[in-house]
């Protein structure tokens, strides 16, 4: 076996700047065993496909295992809808085989880019988490191998019932998965009928949910002054019968824009425009457009420079009521910052088996930040302040900064996910939590 | 459609073979030497519109596997074959190869005799069938041998040569081969070689190979570019070509 030097697995914001680390790609499940023993004195960590947004999917240093090798289907079950799979494939894949049988995943995330290993790792989650909760809670079954297990462990709700837990929402942490089982959804057509409203989005998310539109999700606008801080665009939808196309686009790549050129200024700028423009209040679109705004664009991220840029993303308990949010928003004002894409998303109480599992009921505001170095961060430590006092918590999957402290008053459960992390298995998050 | 794969367990192969599970719903029997990835092809083909895969393992070494395979594959599948695809090959590690000569010539064998052995057996019941087609996977690498990889080109070189035979002898019986000349494609094969402009993807690798198949090509550069990069190759004076050091 050749230790190859791959010099191209960043994170998707391309923060926090990391060593490169030696990439040993795995293209088959039954060499996993032999590359965790052979890994020397290195920890290791599954590397998908790069898309969480800071220090989750790196490990400094030290080895990486890229898995998208392992992107082939076990079994597909067309009538019952069904699917065995292995963990590197991605949703785009996925939904190439199956759209055109009438089904959908049970969950999709807001790309169609990401790995079935990385999406159960981050337990990730739709516009519909009131309906049907997270990804990893569809997983009926999953493969992992683990350093100190010679052959690969059979994990489910029935079986190794604890690994399965940590494993789901468990940031690639208990060992390498390598493939997993879980249901898909019958959808009538692949096009989705939207209805939009603009106006103040916090309010409409306290509204009585109608249950025709399980996908609910708000756009808000950065540049709105401090009493309209929840103003946006909110949209729902819901799958409808007819024709349209089931094949996803092709994308188109983008170059690398200077580091300060989209700054608070034209973000503010291009969030008013995007706010004011005329919509329909009502229309059908494509699945792709509806799911996957963003994935037309390949890295999309290099817009903000090679500085890069901070994703944070909270959640915010019910029970704190939507105030901590108007904080956030007013915050990001007084800190004299922008973000064009700022998305905030009402979860359910449907639970996940993960130990570690974001998603909670409650509201959750994402934010992209660029990244304008000593005062970006601040702003950021101000905004998780204001999290933790809600009795909150940072998604780990988009965080290149959180401290510690911040980590641990968000999961409860840490201490107890803490003892299945495979001995051989590390990340450079892993590692940040860890440091004095 | 009925299609034979060597060297099943090949990225590109897989790749091809996806692209005529979706399209044509080909059944296969698939050739290769590890059992259990034959098995995860299998399934994978399956999911993908494949009625039937079969597989069957072996050791290429043996002469036997190769005169024996395209009975068993014609029972297997019940019935004439349509494509018989020879992928299996290995980058040898240029610096062992010119020490270890045993490793040399299992190298030489390997990437040469064995894909002949299969294509010479492939020939012979497509001829008796007078129908179907016959692909090879070469490469760029055969074309001028290089310092850093003289074994694996002139084994890739001599593949070559005998697809050029091969194909005028299959003419008469109304056979077609096709041979699929790829330059730099990401599998696990080129996975410790940096990624470069000139890298193309695994999956646009099949598409490109599955077209020229469809189109019963004599060769196809893959991607295309690679004819005229090789032609300049190709041109360079000795005296030149000796002074670089890839
Ligand atoms: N990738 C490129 O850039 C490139 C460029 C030009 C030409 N090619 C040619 O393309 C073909 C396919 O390669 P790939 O890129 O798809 O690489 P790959 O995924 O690594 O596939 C190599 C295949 O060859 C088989 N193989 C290797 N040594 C063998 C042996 N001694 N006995 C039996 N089977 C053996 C492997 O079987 P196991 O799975 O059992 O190991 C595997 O099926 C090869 O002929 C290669 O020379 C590739």
């Amino acid at each position: 076996m050749r230790t190859g030097r791959i010099t191209d697995h960043p994170s998707w914001n391309h923060l926090p700047e990391s060593a490169e680390p030696i990439a040993q790609p795995v293209d088959w499940r039954d060499s996993i065993p032999r590359t965790l023993a052979e890994r020397g004195e290195r920890n290791v960590l599954a590397y998908g496909n790069g898309r969480t947004y800071g220090d989750v999917c790196l490990n400094p240093d030290n080895l990486i295992l890229p898995t998208r090798g392992l992107n082939r289907v076990l079994a597909y079950d067309r009538e019952r809808g069904v699917i065995t799979a292995e963990a590197g494939l991605t949703f785009r894949e996925l939904l190439a085989l199956i759209m055109k049988d009438g089904w959908f995943p049970p969950v999709t995330p807001g790309t169609s880019h990401l790995t079935l290993g990385g999406a159960i790792a981050n337990d990730v989650h739709g516009k519909d988490h009131p309906t049907a909760g997270t990804f990893g809670r569809h997983i009926s079954e999953l493969e992992l191998h683990r350093s100190d297990r010679p052959a690969p462990m059979r994990c489910s709700a029935r079986e190794n019932a604890d690994l399965f837990a940590a494993t789901i929402g468990g940031l690639g942490l208990t060992g390498l998965i390598g493939a997993a089982t879980f249901p898909l959804q019958r959808i009538p057509g692949p096009m989705i009928e939207t209805r939009t409203r603009r106006g103040d989005c916090i309010a409409m998310f306290a509204e009585p949910a109608d249950p025709a539109f399980p996908h609910r999700v708000a756009w808000l606008d950065a540049s709105a002054p401090g009493d309209e801080s929840g103003r946006g665009l909110f949209s729902e939808g819901r799958f409808i019968a007819g024709k349209g196309r089931t094949e996803m686009g092709r994308s188109f790549s983008t170059p690398w824009l200077p580091s300060r050129l989209l700054g608070p200024r034209l973000l503010g700028a291009l969030s008013r425009l995007f706010y004011l423009k005329p919509f329909r209040g009502s229309e059908s679109v494509g699945f792709e457009p509806f799911f996957y705004p963003l994935d037309r664009i390949d890295d999309w991220g290099r817009a903000y420079g090679r500085a890069g840029f901070y994703q944070h993303q909270s959640l915010i308990p019910a029970a704190a009521g939507p105030e901590p949010v108007r904080a956030l928003l007013r915050t990001r004002r007084e800190y004299q910052q922008s973000s064009f894409v700022t998305v905030l998303k009402d979860y359910g109480d449907l639970t996940s088996p993960g130990l570690l599992s974001f998603p909670q009921a409650g509201l959750s505001l994402a934010m992209d930040v660029p990244n304008l170095g000593e005062r970006t961060l601040r702003l950021l430590d101000a905004l998780d302040e204001i999290v933790v006092a809600a009795g909150g918590r940072i998604n780990p999957a988009k965080d290149a900064r959180m401290s510690p402290a911040t980590f641990r008053a968000g999961f409860p459960r840490l201490a107890e996910f803490s003892h299945l992390v495979d001995p051989a298995f590390s990340s450079g998050f892993w590692r940040r939590m860890h440091a004095a | 459609m009925r299609i034979v794969i060597i060297g099943a367990t090949s990225a590109i192969a897989y790749h091809i073979a996806r692209e005529f599970a979706g399209v044509e719903h080909a059944s296969y029997f698939l050739v290769g030497r590890n059992a259990e990835r034959l098995d995860t092809i299998a399934a994978d083909l399956r999911a993908h519109g494949s009625p039937q895969c079969v597989t069957h393992a072996g050791d290429f070494r043996d002469s036997a596997m190769a005169s024996a395979f395209p009975a068993q594959a014609v029972a297997a599948l019940g019935g004439a074959l349509d494509l018989i695809l020879i992928a299996h090959g290995s980058l040898s590690d240029e610096a062992r190869a010119s020490t270890d000569l045993a490793y040399a010539d299992s190298e030489i064998d390997n990437n040469y005799s064995s894909a002949v052995r299969f294509a010479s057996a492939a020939a012979n019941q497509l001829r008796e069938q007078k129908s179907g087609q016959l692909a090879v996977v070469t490469s760029v690498a055969g074309e001028r041998g290089r310092a850093s990889n003289a074994f694996y080109g002139a084994t890739k070189a001599a593949l070559i040569a005998f697809c050029s035979g091969l194909r005028a002898r299959l003419a008469r019986d109304g056979v077609q081969l096709t041979e699929l000349r790829p330059g730099v494609i990401a599998t696990p094969m080129t996975a410790h070689l940096p990624r470069g402009l000139l890298t193309c993807s695994v999956e646009q690798a099949g598409r490109l190979c599955a077209r020229a198949i469809r189109r019963r090509k004599d060769l196809a550069y893959i991607p295309g570019f690679w004819r005229w990069i090789m032609f300049v190759i190709r041109a360079l004076p000795e005296f030149v070509f000796k002074k670089l050091s890839f």
